[in-house]
């Protein structure tokens, strides 16, 4: 084989790795929308903050960035603030716009977050010994939940007097048949389905009970 | 593509009856594939490093820094051929060649707690293909012009970890959930192209192959069935095969006819 045949070949190989290096370079054909949200998870009602200027669209020019917020809200603009009063999960979507008409989209998900009722709730009639207060066993205590509190309504009021009997309802009565230490437990559900607890400790003090309608009859001294 | 399958058969056993010359080659070379959907993904993962690397470049509590991807377009090619001279002019035969191209990346950043980015992806296929081949010009150097149809098997393997450092005070959109696995899919695709071969000795000759491919992969699944969502956007990706390559073959040539004159380049 001659060298002017080998150059030939050479030549033609170099210049076709050449081309085909060329081509390596991948040139996008639509913008890459990205964006960043501060906070993505907050107590109702709070302000979102939306940055989409992490896009970028190497081919063109971004021209338009559209929001979708989620929960019927929309806005235009690299920047934009957004306020949910409502808890949920909401899927915000960036749209962009290149300056040759190509779009594309990401989305994040927002978690608005219900907050919490507080419950809280007094009880007598209760006396004060040394500091603590103490009540009586058979006798019968008044308790009142209803200054638990939400940003909505509290909706169901659960009672556990921690002697096995349970109640409904803001206010309740109970008694306590025999002497010790019980933790009353309040849990209140607000009209979003959150709860919270609310735990007091009773130490009743007296005899046992002796009454016909006790069960196991009681102790008469 | 057992009716695909049934023609190659067919001509590679039916061929060497009609006893022209026949041209084995063997070769390979570097190959540039277009892969947008791949690459539109690596350009999210590229963005989402490149602003965690500036984020954290002058962050006081923070340290570390990933490299970015290379694009998934370039790679190599192997090719095995062979074809049957009918005359000075015609050939057709078959070809089987594998391709891979990869890319790769890991860092971490070092802060409260070590955040891991590591991206591994690599695109192989296998393709067998019914080709042709005629040649224009022969003198001394032989041009020729190539096409082939064919099927293409390809296999696309990915591991993606992708942890945001807790000190980043925002979330991101776009940025991929840890996955991993291997997908599979297959197309029918075309190549044209044009070579320029040399001859060395008496019946080996080596070549230059410069091909067009085009083909697309519709979709990817794994044995389970599911869809491929390399960048975790919910959108599966197709691989859009087109692309150049250029190969250097050499090639072994047999006379089959019965008037021996054998080992004679066509």
């Amino acid at each position: 084989m001659s060298k002017a045949r080998l150059w030939s070949l050479a030549g033609t190989a170099i210049l076709v790795v050449a081309a085909v290096g060329g081509c390596m370079k991948f040139t996008p054909s639509s913008p890459q929308a990205l964006f960043t949200a501060t906070p993505v998870e907050h107590l109702i009602p709070f302000t979102a903050s939306f940055d989409g200027s992490l896009s970028e669209y190497t081919a063109g020019e971004i021209v338009s960035y559209m929001w979708n917020f989620g929960d019927g809200g929309a806005a235009t603009g690299v920047l934009t603030d957004h306020t949910y009063d409502e808890d949920g999960v909401y899927t915000v979507t960036l749209t962009v716009i290149g300056s040759d008409g190509s779009t594309s989209s990401t989305r994040l998900d927002v978690r608005a977050l219900n907050p919490l009722p507080t419950a809280s709730f007094s009880y007598s009639p209760k006396s004060n010994m040394e500091g603590e207060y103490i009540v009586g066993a058979n006798e019968w205590l008044y308790f009142d939940g209803s200054e638990s509190c939400d940003d909505g309504n509290v909706v169901a009021y659960d009672w556990n007097f921690g002697d096995g009997e349970y109640a409904t309802g803001p206010q309740a009565e109970h008694r306590y048949l025999y002497p010790g230490t019980y933790n009353v437990v309040l849990t209140v559900t607000d009209n979003d389905g959150g709860q919270s607890s609310f735990v007091e400790r009773i130490q009743v003090l007296g005899g046992p009970p002796c009454n016909a309608d006790v069960p196991n009859g009681g102790t008469c001294p | 593509m057992k009716g695909l399958a049934s023609v190659v058969c067919a001509i590679l056993l039916a061929v060497p009856a009609l006893a022209g010359t026949l041209e084995l080659s063997l070769g390979g070379g570097p190959a540039a594939t277009s892969l947008d959907d791949f690459n539109s993904s690596i350009l999210v993962f590229n963005a989402l490093i490149e602003h965690l690397n500036e984020t954290f470049d002058v962050h006081p509590d923070v340290a570390g820094t990933v490299p970015t991807l290379a694009p998934l377009t370039s790679g190599w090619t192997l090719c095995a051929a062979e074809r049957y001279w009918l005359g000075e002019v015609f050939a057709f035969g078959a070809t089987l060649s594998f391709a891979r191209c990869t890319t790769a990346t890991r860092g971490q950043y070092h802060g409260a707690e070590t955040s891991t980015i590591s991206v591994d992806a690599a695109l192989q296929t296998v393709e067998a293909a019914v080709a042709a081949r005629i040649t224009f010009l022969d003198v001394g150097l032989r041009l020729s012009l190539d096409a082939s149809l064919g099927y293409t098997h390809a296999t696309f393997a990915h591991e993606v970890v992708f942890e945001i450092p807790s000190e980043y005070p925002s979330a991101i959109s776009g940025v991929p959930p840890s996955s991993e696995g291997r997908h599979t899919g297959g197309t029918i695709g075309i190549h044209v192209g044009f070579s320029i071969a040399v001859p060395i000795v008496s019946g080996l000759s080596t070549e230059v192959v410069v091909a067009y491919r085009t083909a697309k992969v519709p979709g990817f699944r794994n044995a389970a069935g599911e869809s491929l969502d390399f960048d975790g956007n919910g959108t599966p990706e197709s691989a859009n095969l087109a692309g150049l390559a250029v190969q250097l073959r050499f090639s072994l040539a047999m006379n089959l006819s019965l008037d021996g004159e054998n080992g004679e380049t066509p």
